[in-house]
This record gives structure tokens, sequence and C-alpha cells, in this order.
């Protein structure tokens, strides 16, 4: 380009550089300001989510060792972000209990089931993951709610009209704590235990109680679960105090897995 | 004035149009993990090989005969092995035709995740 008699009046190189250095100074300020709070957030939100696929992994290897009858199964996870830790069964403080009737259509002791976890607490964020019983739940800390991310497989045949429910005991001879990357072993060494009832035609009902501890709550996963058409396409009928109750049953299985977690 | 070189802008604009290209790949990237894990769980979580054999024992005990023992073991042990619940019914000579006598056998597969039904007609030599 050529450029002839331009005015060059009003026009002064130190003005200009003041305005390219404000603009750039913006730039930076405007970055570690709005742009790196923003970045951290999002990390936080990845790790989150990198962790819940990381618990999904885990509870396929816990269907592997319950359902394929596989004895040993390890599996490598990248905590990042927060701490992996287990809670045995016997120290759980969540507790369900299954109220039904033996064959001769009596009410059977209750099984009380405490069903020990497998926990991830985010360090800068708030979520907590939480592997129990077989599925994936996920909660903020200091708010109420709570969702299912995974859920454990219980179900019932509506031809058959069979109710299936399966237990996972977690047992952990010590509290284990884990960041970073870290290998989850575990074993199930142990036959299940089966409840298998057949009450012969007639239709008995199950109760199914669930009783949260306070300070780890997942009554609100719970409750969407069975109340929703993942069971049964008409769910579980709600009654007082985390009491969920389904009708209609003329065979009730229940299998009780141990899971041992080796280490974490 | 000099003349003005500009003959080099069309770096700075490509490295501008690579820039948004990554952005987009970079979020493309993002959502494929989360795929990969849900299509490899359903296709490892099919049944294959305990429908196969829930079948095959249920076609041999059509053709062996039946008895509640047998149907209740095969209950039994589809529970503790494979946790489903299997259900069968085998109704003998339903059909005839000029050859052969047909049973029809009724197969009922459901292990919470799979849910499989199967009428099955069973030939068998006049």
């Amino acid at each position: 380009m050529i450029r002839k008699n331009r005015d060059e009046r009003g026009v002064s190189e130190a003005i200009g550089f003041l305005i390219m250095f404000t603009i750039v100074l913006t730039g930076i300020a405007m970055i570690s300001l709005v742009g790196y709070p923003m970045l951290l957030e999002t990390q936080i939100s990845s790790d989150e989510r990198s962790m819940e696929q990381a618990m999904i992994a885990i509870q396929n290897d816990m269907k592997i060792l319950t359902f394929s009858n596989v004895p040993y199964r390890d599996s490598t996870v990248k905590v990042s972000g927060g701490t992996l830790s287990t809670i045995d069964s016997a120290s759980s403080l969540q507790q369900f209990t299954i109220d039904y009737f033996d064959a001769a259509g009596l009410p059977a002791p209750p099984i009380n089931y405490l069903p020990g976890e497998i926990q991830y607490e985010s360090g800068e964020g708030n979520a907590v993951l939480t592997l129990m019983n077989g599925a994936v739940m996920r909660r903020e800390r200091f708010q109420g709610g709570s969702v299912m991310v995974a859920e454990p497989r219980w179900f019932y045949d509506s031809d058959e009209k069979t109710l299936v429910m399966n237990l996972i005991y977690l047992n952990a001879d010590r509290e284990y704590y884990e960041t970073g990357i870290g290998t989850v072993q575990m074993s199930m060494k142990t036959q299940p235990i089966t409840t298998d009832i057949d009450y012969g035609g007639v239709q008995r009902t199950v109760t199914v109680t669930y009783v949260p501890d306070p300070d780890d709550d997942y009554s609100v996963a719970w409750r969407n679960y069975l109340t929703g058409d993942s069971v049964v396409d008409s769910g579980f009928t709600e009654g007082p105090a985390g009491t969920y109750t389904l009708g209609g049953v003329e065979r009730l299985v229940i299998k009780e897995y141990a899971i041992k977690i080796e280490s974490l | 004035m000099e003349r003005i070189n500009d003959e080099g802008q069309w770096i700075v604009l490509m490295g501008f149009i690579i820039s948004v290209a990554l952005f987009f790949l970079a979020i493309i990237v993002n959502q494929s993990v989360t795929v990969g894990q849900t299509t490899s769980e359903a296709v490892i979580e099919f049944p294959k090989n305990e429908i196969y054999e829930v079948r095959e024992a249920v076609i041999d005990i059509a053709k062996e005969g039946d008895s509640l023992t047998l149907e209740q073991d095969l209950y039994a042990i589809s529970m503790d092995r494979m946790n489903a619940v299997v259900y069968y019914d085998i109704r003998a000579d339903r059909y005839t035709d000029i050859y052969y006598n047909y049973d029809e056998i009724e197969i009922h597969f459901n292990n919470g995740v799979t849910k499989y039904n199967e009428t099955y007609w069973l030939a068998k030599k006049l």
C-alpha cells in the first residue's frame, strides 16, 4: 500500500504506546481476576466428573466379583482433587432393614443390613461420591439432596413376580485412605448367603427401610430409586420414616455378598 | 512515508483459526470419555453365554422328560450362578405335520439388565 500526503498531525507515538500498554495490562488483569478462578472451577468439576467415572468403574468391578463369580479384582484409579476412603460394614452408620415373610407366611426375622461404603470427598469442591450397596450416589456437602449416579441391580420380574435384591457388604480391616494414583483391590472369597423363598402363588409384601447416617444422608437418592420405575414399573410404595413396600411378590430372592477391600 | 509491509498478516490470521479449532477439538475430546464408558458397559453386560446355557438345559429337559425336581433345580442354579430369574414351560405335542411332532417350549430369562423370552418348537420324529 502506498500512502501519500497523509495528514499526520495529532498522531502521538507516546499516547499510542500508552493505549497499547493499557490494553495489555487490562488483558492480564482480566485473566487473573476472572479467567483463573473460572479455570479452577472447571478443574474441580472435571475432577469430580472423572471420579464419578472411577466410582462407576469400581462398581463394575464389584458386579464382576459378585455376579460373575470372580474371586479377585483390582483396578487402578486416579483420585484427583480429593480423598477416597473406606467405611467398614461393621462401623457403617447407614442401615437398611428388610422385612419379609417366610415360606409359611409368618413374618421372618428382618435382615439388618449395614452396607459399608467407599467414599470420595472432594477437597476443593463440595461433592461427596459414595459407593454403597452396589450403587454410586452423589451429594453436595451442606445440602440436603442426593442423586443416584449408577443404580444397584435390584429387580422385579413381572412375569414370574420375583423380587431379587442383591445386598453387598463392604468389609475393610482398617480405614484406608487414598489420594493420587492407587489400586483398589477387592476380593470375595465367601459364598453369598441366598434367601430364596417361593410363596407358592400367594402374593406377599416386602418392606425396605432405609435409615441414613444424618451426616451422610442419601435418602432422596434411595427414595427416587425405589419409588421410581427402576425396580418395578410402578415403584415401591413409600410409607412413613423411610419405609418402602412392594406387594405382589410370589418369590423373593435376597443374596448377601461380602466383599473385602484388601487395600486401597 | 515509507511502505508498510503487511504480507505476513496471514500468519496471525492462521493463528486465530487454529486456536479456535483447537478449542472445539478439546470440547469433543472431553465428551468422548463418557460415551466410551456407557457403550462398553452395555456390550459386556449382555449375558450371551448364560442364555445359551439355559436354552440348552431347557431343550435337553424337553427331550429327556420334565420333572418338578429338574425345574426347581434349574431355577435355583440359575439364580445362584447367573443371578437370573428363569422360567420355562414345555407343552408337548402342540402341533403335528406328516413327519414331526412339535413340542412348544417357552423360555424366560431375566437378570435385571437383559430380559429374554423365546418360544422354541422342538421337532420330534414320528
